[in-house]
């Protein structure tokens, strides 16, 4: 690999890992502040109150090891190295995934301000949403192993 | 690896347009509203109509809901149940929720509901999917205050009046708040009179017209069975103790009750005393024998008629006997007069005078010591 293709690479994976961080790491922690902007007038504070339970406390976390896997990702691209990166990647999306549904579903109370008074517990099933959420993790996840384990003999790989 | 990117592509696409679909109808979320004053209650039923509407761009389906209203004891009172319904998205629909009070209640907690107002514990499940993407599931609990449609009963003190061939009229003032929104008391009122050996004493028919959330009161007549044959009602005053049976309609069923009712009678003979005697000869084997009676009619309605008589004993020998006395005593006014009879010129004493009083409403006794 050329020195100019590295520094390509690097400021490329950053690029990716920023927004990957946006997305797993800032917008969990802000998800109040994002929906408000969005959200239409009538959609009480009391609702937006209630975000920040429903996002799951190891996402943060979750969200920084994908950032060093997708800059990982991207300084690996065409290497041998590639395979594993983008198997790990996968699996570590899709677990991020999970923690973001709940495991599929999402409990929590809403406020009685809302509910006419009365205590109410929703809980929402979205097992259909997540596993088609996490499908293209596993499509990623598939790429890897092939690429780590499929290659078949004699065939030439770009390095 | 040119299918797996194309699937990527495919899945990407799919997993964007469904979380946002989600999201839209999330934020666009439906809403459920209940409008008291449109709840039926009729036929042993209340059926409370829910609005449910739809705003986002996944409608709901399959929505079912079932409701409990329960009492401080935890005892359920009415239970009810709604759906399956679907909510096209972009729609309203009106889901009616049915709720029947649960069988087998006790009477006392029957009554209790009817007459008390109360704070009821409300606990509730709905079920809703959004397909076919999320499946909702809520379980709510809350106080519901209860209106009682005949709060503060009151059955006052009755009172008698109108005698007639054994029958009294008895007059009895009933009142009550009717705090609910859905009974609607309107009708003509069975009213039953028992007594402690559940034998019927008494019937009147009141008409209540009582609709929701509005007080009445009234009063009831109940054309009453004056006791008969009871020789301490002539003499003494007493409370009698009934319990009066109320069929109450309303639009949704027919409400029994039973009310204790307290009868406070006043004795046409009340402090009946013998005055001053005496004995005078009359003939060879005979004297004449005078004496005053005073008494008071204290009942308000029952003027005392038949009449009065007496035999003399010395010890358990009669020895001599009163003419019947005639009575006319007007209710609440007092009686004397001077009895008159004949007894053995022989009899040693003391003597004893035995007063039969034959009324109307029975026949009674009482003895007097002369001396």
């Amino acid at each position: 690999m050329s020195r100019s293709s590295l520094i390509t690479r690097v400021i490329k994976g950053w690029i990716y890992a920023f927004f990957v961080f946006m997305a797993c790491v800032f917008l969990p922690f802000n998800l109040s502040r994002v929906v408000s902007l969005f959200a239409p007038v009538d959609m009480g504070g009391s609702i937006l109150g209630i975000l920040p339970a429903l996002v799951n406390p190891a996402l943060p976390l979750a969200g920084i090891f994908l950032m060093v896997l997708v800059f990982l990702q991207v300084l690996m691209r065409n290497t041998k190295a590639y395979g594993p990166v983008l198997t790990v990647a996968g699996i570590g999306f899709m677990a991020y995934v999970y923690l973001a549904f709940w495991g599929g579903t999402i409990q929590t109370t809403l406020p009685t301000d809302v509910t006419m008074g009365l205590s109410t517990n929703l809980a929402v099933n979205l097992t259909v949403l997540m596993l088609i959420v996490m499908a293209l993790p596993l499509l990623a996840t598939a790429k890897g192993f092939i690429l780590t384990f499929g290659a078949p003999r004699g065939s030439s790989r770009r390095v | 690896m040119k299918t797996i990117n194309m699937l990527a592509v495919l899945v990407l696409i799919l997993s964007a347009a469904s979380v946002a679909l989600l999201a839209l109808t999330v934020v666009q979320r439906p809403t459920v509203s209940i409008n008291d004053m449109d709840v039926q209650a009729q036929n042993h039923s209340l059926t409370i109509p829910v609005t449910v509407m739809s705003r986002g761009p996944l409608g709901l389906s399959n929505i079912t809901v079932t409701v409990q209203l329960s009492d401080v004891n935890g005892t359920p009172l009415m239970q009810g149940a709604g759906g399956p319904m679907s909510a096209p998205a972009r729609s309203t629909i009106l889901f009616p929720v049915t709720m029947c009070l649960s069988g087998g209640l006790p009477s006392s907690v029957v009554q209790a509901l009817m007459t008390t107002d109360q704070d009821l514990t409300l606990t509730s499940n709905a079920r809703a999917v959004v397909p076919p993407l999320a499946i909702v599931t809520a379980s709510i609990t809350g106080n519901y205050s209860w209106g009682a449609p005949l709060e503060n009963l009151r059955v006052g003190t009755p009172e008698l009046s109108s005698y007639s061939d054994g029958y009294a009229i008895l007059s009895v003032p009933v009142s009550f708040n009717n705090h609910s929104p859905f009974f609607n008391i309107s009708g003509m009122s069975n009213v039953s009179l028992s007594n402690s050996t559940n034998n019927d004493v008494g019937s009147g028919v009141l008409d209540i017209n009582a609709p929701y959330e509005t007080n009445y009161s009234g009063d009831l007549a109940i054309n009453f069975t004056v006791p008969q044959d009871q020789q301490n009602l002539l003499f003494d005053d007493s409370n009698l103790s009934y319990a009066a049976n109320w069929q109450i309609p309303t639009n949704v069923f027919e409400l029994n009750l039973s009310e204790p009712l307290i009868v406070s009678w006043k004795a046409p003979i009340s402090m009946l005393e013998l005055g001053s005697f005496s004995i005078t000869p009359f003939n060879s084997t005979q004297a004449r024998l005078r004496f005053e009676i005073s008494f008071t009619d204290n009942s308000s309605f029952l003027a005392l008629g038949g009449s009065v008589s007496g035999t003399v004993f010395e010890g358990s020998n009669a020895v001599g006997s009163i003419g019947a006395y005639q009575l006319s005593v007007s209710p609440c006014s007092a009686f004397s007069g001077t009895l008159s009879g004949f007894v053995d010129d022989n009899a040693p004493g003391p003597l004893i005078v035995k007063l039969t009083f034959s009324t109307p409403i029975g026949e009674g006794s009482q003895d007097f010591v002369l001396g």
